[in-house]
């Protein structure tokens, strides 16, 4: 097995990645504007926040570089603006697109971390309800549906009141909402499989569970959690930014886009309206795309959902 | 039905006596409010007095428990900071957050209708792509940021609107409302308008797609083909059918609203419950969260009882066990 | 007085009224007075950055609250807006002997319900507070014991010179009427002496007060005083702008100069009692530093620490000129108080002598670690934090910033304050009195009971301790004043915390109101008029 391993490999990559241009779901993809707009917007998203911080011109968490003179400077475009500053700056000299494309950063990690965490919690406890069933079963699922009963934003709005601000407490507040999405719709699914012929054959044949589940039941139950964890990104940055923007998200330190709406909100009445506008705008932009291709993803791999 | 409403009733109890305890666990992680209470100068025995009259001198052990055999008697805990029962403090702000929500959920609703059953009736049409697109939009958008550029557009420059608070009120039948006079409406425009959004978009999507599907059944077909009127398919055989769905999503709606009015209010300024649950957050005043999220708990569950029946008086397909 | 007791008559009311017809009255004159739209009626309104919580003087002390206290209630001993101590409900007191005071009342002073001051509410005050939240009010009062109707004498634990100005907090409630509606009832329905009644109050919207036509003082200038909660300070300067409410408080700095800039408003500002001070952790080891020794115990390290931070920059740039630097711990109204001893002349920024000090110390590399502060407590906290990480990192030391809402800081900073290095908050003492603010954040700890419980970096010097017992042993204020100023002089030497700023209270207002600002931030609408 081992010796043959390269061979496979070598044989299998070009094929597979020819076999997804040719496929039905690349095609769909293709004609798809929307799918196509989508992902570019991803795309840029994640662009941006990896080389962003070695574009834009300042760091905006550095005290050292941030000069107080030049304190809510107006867009470029308009009278006061500095071809610095493209976007204007805060009450404290920082660059308003240098803070997003670090803001954007915090924004995006925690989605995709809180994400990967709440899936992979769910998913393994959506396996074991689902695979073993009686007790544990009803237990996990009675937690899932009180949680179910209370809005996510309130459940994560308190849980960070409890525990104060910070990055960390964000993530375990965020998966702790999240996970129920995936237990639900694994435990369907693994009810499904397992009482198909394979699993009740390796049943039978003595394998034990966990290599079933991991081996048979896991790989058949992943598919529609896809389009659930696309959108669920979308849905956590927006949760965080609502955390952050009362107060009790993440630490001033490490502003994500919703704390820097915050932050722009008190000078907004007084007609600054850049500080908290322009990342609300890039808030929008990164989750309407993460939407457009999570809605694209659902007609594709989840019809029955459509 | 007798048996389900038992079940239902028994579930209720679970899910409060669930947040109850999650609450009360959560709370112990939180800094003593005792300290927020007493002057910086306060002696050990000061801050020990303050806990006793606070009711923090015992385990948290002792304190749930004294709080469930208070709750037995209807007391449902006195807020630190007011001193007031947390009940009263939640009901006297209660007219204002529901004043809000209902304008948020008619306005949604009005709006949300019939564009969700145009772009379901006729798919493809590039009018029904803008409302499709347009409600994705709405999906995206932090409902806060919206205020906040309503504020900045509406009240700001054009100063057509106040920015925030609650305008002048009146008494309606003990309740304090302020919808009834133009001044206190005009305050409401703008928080109800930021706080439906989400909600107007996710109606209008699950609208289109129950049309979608109703347009594909057969006695539409029928209809049509015994050479019925579109707008009379539409509105007598579709729309009727499409929005039967919609009664099961009213609680997760409600459900939304109360949790987006926290976010709303705080923007606005506005005297709801969101707003004082926010408050007590930052005072650390912990019998007000208590009873805010018991309080939300069983509306929540109270409205989808409530759903569940009203589901099943209009369907007749479906029965309740 | 007289003309007060017209106004009352001619409502159809007796000089006698049970406590239901004074509600009802004072709920009538709500609605009759308006309509009467008589020119004498004068009215003010005035928008605070939020609602009252509770208006019982006993159970809350912030400021919100301590307004509204103010108007309802009165003290034995009156502050002035410039902090100097004036008979109030006493007319006179004297000090029997070290520990025992005896103060006589002032004859026919009205509760608003009618009833006489007698000395047995005093008493009872006193009492009620021992057992209430504010205990720390009356912890120099050891009893208070009526003489007779006007002649209350109260004992204190220990010499204590300054009980006058600690008793000018302590609003006396009446006793029978407190007695009658509880405690809940009191935080809803206050009845004092003061100037002013409750005609409403509808929470997070207005508190409305009327003049109490009895008031000892004399009647009050403005008729009806009504408080609106307005919390985002844009909206606060477009009430005022607008013409909703004619002052208001704290008025956004960036606003200041668009409101000067209208000939019909003014600006009006004054230095507040607030000073933001760093607690430096002295003890062996410190908590967030990873070192084997804490370098702050070095007082050379102190001192750099302390010429690092540019102090003028902090106000230049985050507080936008309105703060002022601290000279001393208290400002010069207080005992205690040094005249021309100026920290910032002894300290001056200097970042050349701050790295050549930590040189010397030996720690020229520099060293980590954290401070505490709040994120929603002070003016621009957050914002001065960051500033200070910036400013300590060009002598090398690294400040980590750990940024709390209030409701975790205060049990967090806590003493011993085992998590804590470098502790950021605020202290004022409005009692006047330096030696408040010593014993509590100054004093070696578990020394004396009631000494030193805030003493978060354990600043520990026996000449200091020695000088605030002297203090506190002598009930002879000019003494009091010396042994105090000693303190200062060796606190300022040793640097166990440093003063950075006082804040600075801004008011706007309508040109035809005259605003007396307080330096304890009690507006008091008795003090103010209306053209």
């Amino acid at each position: 097995m081992a010796s043959s391993r390269p061979v496979i490999s070598a044989t299998l990559r070009p094929s597979r990645l020819r076999r997804f241009f040719a496929s039905e779901f690349f095609h769909n993809y293709k004609r798809n504007l929307s799918a196509v707009l989508g992902s570019l917007i991803v795309f840029l998203f994640l662009a941006m926040v990896t080389a962003g911080p070695f574009i834009v011109s300042q760091n905006p968490y550095d005290v050292a570089q941030l000069d107080l003179m030049a304190a809510f400077k107006p867009p470029v475009w308009l009278e006061g603006g500095s071809s610095e500053f493209w976007l204007g700056t805060d009450g404290q000299g920082r660059d308003v697109l240098a803070s997003i494309v670090y803001g954007s950063r915090i924004s995006l990690v925690i989605g995709l971390v809180a994400m990967g965490g709440a899936c992979l919690l769910g998913t393994t406890l959506g396996l074991i309800a689902g695979f073993y069933g009686g007790r544990l079963d009803a237990f996990i699922m009675r937690i899932a549906d009180i949680q179910l009963s209370f809005p996510s934003v309130l459940t994560a709005l308190f849980l960070m009141s409890a525990f104060g601000t910070g990055l960390d407490k964000v993530l375990i507040a965020l998966i702790s909402v999240g996970w129920v999405v995936y237990a639900r719709t694994v435990r369907g699914s693994t009810l499904r499989e397992t009482q198909k012929e394979y699993v009740q054959a390796a049943r039978v044949s003595g394998l034990p569970n966990r290599r079933i589940i991991l081996r048979h039941v896991l790989p058949n139950v992943l598919t529609p959690l896809i389009v659930v964890a696309t959108i669920q990104v979308g849905t956590f940055v927006l949760i965080e930014a609502s955390l952050s923007f009362l107060g009790v998200g993440v630490p001033v330190t490490q502003p994500s886009l919703g704390l820097l709406i915050k932050n722009g909100f008190d000078v907004l009445f007084s007609g600054l309206w850049w500080v908290s506008i322009f990342p609300g705008l890039f808030i929008m932009l990164l989750v309407f795309g993460i939407n457009l291709l999570g809605d694209f993803l659902r007609d594709e791999l989840n019809p029955r959902l459509k | 039905m007798f048996g389900y409403m038992i079940k239902r009733l028994i579930q209720m109890v679970v899910v409060l006596w669930a947040v109850s305890v999650l609450v009360f666990v959560m709370m112990s992680f939180t800094g003593d409010p005792t300290f927020m209470m007493v002057p910086l100068d306060a002696t050990d025995e000061q801050i020990a007095q303050a806990r006793r009259i606070l009711g923090l001198d015992e385990s948290h052990l002792v304190q749930y428990w004294r709080f469930l055999s208070n709750m037995a008697q209807g007391d449902f805990g006195r807020s630190f900071v007011f001193r007031q029962p947390a009940l009263t403090l939640i009901l006297e702000r209660l007219p204002a957050t529901l004043e809000i929500v209902f304008l948020a959920m008619a306005l949604a609703l009005l709006v949300a209708i019939p564009l969700g059953v145009y772009a379901g009736a006729n798919p493809g049409k590039p009018a029904s792509r803008a409302v499709m697109a347009g409600s994705l939009v709405g999906i995206s958008l932090p409902g806060f940021w919206l205020g906040m550029v309503l504020i900045f557009i509406v009240a700001v420059k054009l100063q057509w609107l106040p920015s925030s608070g609650r305008g002048p009120t009146t008494e309606w039948f003990g309740l304090r409302v302020s919808f009834t006079s133009w001044e206190g409406f005009r305050h409401l425009i703008l928080p109800a308008i930021t706080l439906s959004i989400g909600t107007l978009a996710i109606l209008m999507r699950i609208i289109r797609a129950e049309m979608v599907e109703v347009m594909k059944q057969d006695y539409i077909k029928f209809a049509r083909a015994k050479g019925a009127t579109a707008k009379g398919i539409l509105f007598k055989h579709g729309l009727k059918n499409a929005l039967i769905p919609l009664v099961t999503v009213f609680g997760l709606m409600l459900g939304d609203l109360i949790a987006f009015a926290t976010l709303t209010e705080t923007i606005f300024a506005w005297p709801g419950i969101g707003k004082l649950l926010v408050d007590s957050i930052y005072r650390g005043d912990r019998p007000v969260i208590v009873v805010y999220l018991m309080f939300v708990a069983l509306m929540f569950v109270v409205v989808n009882f409530v759903v569940d029946v009203a589901y099943a008086l209009i369907d007749p397909r479906i029965k309740i066990k | 007085m007289t003309e007060g007791r017209n106004t009352r008559r001619s409502l159809g009311s007796g000089p006698v009224v049970s406590r239901r017809a004074a509600l009802a009255l004072a709920m009538a004159a709500g609605l009759v007075l308006p309509g009467l739209a008589q020119a004498q009626v004068k009215s003010v309104t005035i928008a605070l950055t939020a609602d009252a919580v509770i208006l019982d003087p006993h159970a809350a002390n912030e400021l919100t609250g301590n307004i509204m206290f103010y108007h309802f209630y009165d003290a034995l001993v009156t502050r002035t807006p410039e902090l100097e101590f004036k008979p109030g409900l006493a007319e006179s007191w004297q000090i029997v002997d070290d520990t025992t005071w005896v103060f006589k009342l002032r004859r026919g002073v009205k509760f608003h319900n009618g009833d006489e001051l007698k000395a047995s509410d005093v008493v009872y005050t006193i009492e009620r507070l021992k057992k209430s939240l504010m205990a720390s009010f009356v912890a120099n009062v050891a009893s208070a014991r009526a003489i007779d109707d006007y002649t209350v004498e109260f004992k204190t634990p220990k010499p204590f010179a300054v009980l006058h100005m600690a008793l000018a907090e302590v609003l006396i409630v009446n006793e029978k009427h407190t007695k009658a509606i509880g405690d809940e009832q009191m935080g809803l329905k206050p009845m004092g002496t003061g100037p002013y009644k409750l005609a409403q109050w509808i929470k997070e919207d207005r508190i409305e007060m009327e003049a109490f036509a009895d008031y000892w003082r004399g009647k009050p200038k403005i008729d009806r005083v009504i408080f609106k909660p307005i919390t985002n300070p844009a909206t606060r300067t477009a009430a005022l702008l607008t013409g909703g409410v004619d002052v208001i408080q704290d008025l956004s700095v960036r606003d200041v100069a668009g409101v000067q800039a209208n000939p019909n408003f003014k600006v009006v500002t004054r230095p507040s009692l607030l000073n933001l001070v760093i607690a430096l952790d002295t003890r062996d080891k410190s908590p967030t530093i990873d070192l084997p020794k804490n370098p702050m115990q070095d007082r050379r390290v102190r001192e750099a620490i302390v010429r690092a931070i540019n102090v003028d920059a902090i106000r230049t740039a985050i507080m936008n000129n309105f703060s002022t630097p601290s000279d001393q711990y208290v400002p010069a109204s207080h005992l205690g108080y040094v005249p021309g001893l100026d920290f910032r002349k002894i300290y001056p920024f200097d970042l050349e002598k701050a790295r050549s000090l930590m040189k010397e110390a030996g720690y020229e590399n520099g060293f980590t670690m954290t401070l505490d502060t709040t994120n929603n407590r002070y003016v621009n906290d957050a914002a001065i934090a960051q500033g200070l990480a910036g400013m300590l990192s060009r002598i090398n030391i690294k400040l980590n910033l750990n940024l709390m809402p209030r409701s975790n800081f205060f049990g967090y900073i806590r003493v011993p304050s085992d998590k804590s290095s470098f502790i950021m908050s605020g202290w004022d003492t409005p009692s006047g009195d330096a030696g408040n603010m010593y014993s509590v954040l100054m004093y070696s700890r578990n020394k004396k009971a009631g000494y030193g419980q805030a003493n978060r970096g354990a600043f520990s010097n026996a000449e200091f301790d020695a000088l605030i017992d002297q203090a506190d042993a002598t009930a002879d204020v000019a003494k009091r004043n010396a042994f105090l100023q000693e303190a200062t002089k060796i606190a300022v030497r040793e640097i166990p915390m440093i003063p950075i700023h006082y804040e600075q209270d801004i008011y706007a207002a309508k040109n035809s109101v005259t605003v007396i600002p307080r330096m304890d931030k009690f507006i008091w609408a008795y003090e103010m008029d209306v053209k």
